[in-house]
């Protein structure tokens, strides 16, 4: 799993340095167009790689989570219902993102708090390894959190993720969703 | 008592050894643990900055840490 997560998508390499360059009080025109033409030249590739990340990562936190096919039914179930509860179907494609990464942070919060618990009533542990294990947990509450407040913030400025779609005869369908 | 001249390494006792393999496997536990994390920060990074670039794109900012909107001084 390691070798598959270190292979930082190439799309989103790019991103990162254009939008290192925007985040500043007040960006110019041309910078803000050049992170806008990235996004729309590669919204596709942006989407099948999260996708395919988001179910890659939570098969493997199921998988750690526990041996129990009825806990983890449980668990996919659960998952379900918070999707219906923040509205997923109903939402633009940056808020389906923004909701699938929220769910994928409370699974993952749930199970390092879990493991956590257990070290710590397991004999022999050592301290640093239950401060290494507290640090993961509050990794884990900081980016579900920021998750949350970006959802709020993306559905408060009615903000649509622009999709094209190359078609067979190479024309570009755009979808505002 | 004559316990032979080469004691090999191995030749813990029951609980030492016991400990140890214990050890091996939270190293290997918290490994794994460290990995997913890596996995999902990488994973968490790219989300909010396609969402952050959407918002600056919509001629929000960051101010203090809330995202605001930008009152026409862009343009000037």
């Amino acid at each position: 799993m390691e070798n598959e997560t270190n292979k930082q998508p190439p799309p989103a390499t790019k991103l990162m340095e254009i939008f290192k360059k925007v985040d500043k009080e007040y960006p110019t025109e041309q910078e803000l167009k050049e992170v806008q033409q990235h996004l729309t030249e590669n919204t596709t590739e942006f989407l099948a790689l999260q996708k395919l990340s988001q179910n890659l990562i939570s098969n493997q936190i199921k998988k750690t989570f526990s041996t129990s096919e009825e806990l983890r039914d449980d668990l996919a179930k659960g998952a379900e219902a918070l999707r219906h509860e923040l509205g997923y179907k109903s939402s633009s494609t940056i808020e389906q993102l923004l909701i699938d990464e929220i769910i994928l942070e409370s699974l993952r919060l749930h199970q390092i708090q879990l493991f956590l618990s257990e070290l710590t009533t397991r004999p022999g542990t050592q301290l640093l390894t239950l401060k290494k294990v507290s640090d993961l947990a509050s990794a884990a509450q900081s980016r579900f959190n920021k998750a949350v407040q970006m959802l709020t913030q993306v559905r408060k400025a009615g903000i649509k993720l622009q999709i094209n779609i190359a078609t067979a005869g190479g024309k570009q369908i755009n979808l505002q969703k | 008592m004559y316990v032979g001249k080469d004691i090999p390494s191995y030749n813990l006792s029951g609980k030492a050894q016991e400990q140890k393999l214990q050890n091996q496997k939270q190293a290997a536990e918290i490994v794994n643990e460290v990995a997913i994390d890596q996995a999902l920060e990488e994973n968490h990074t790219l989300i909010t900055a396609i969402a952050e670039a959407l918002l600056l794109l919509n001629g929000y900012h960051l101010h203090k840490g809330l995202w605001r909107k930008i009152n026409g001084k862009r343009n000037q």
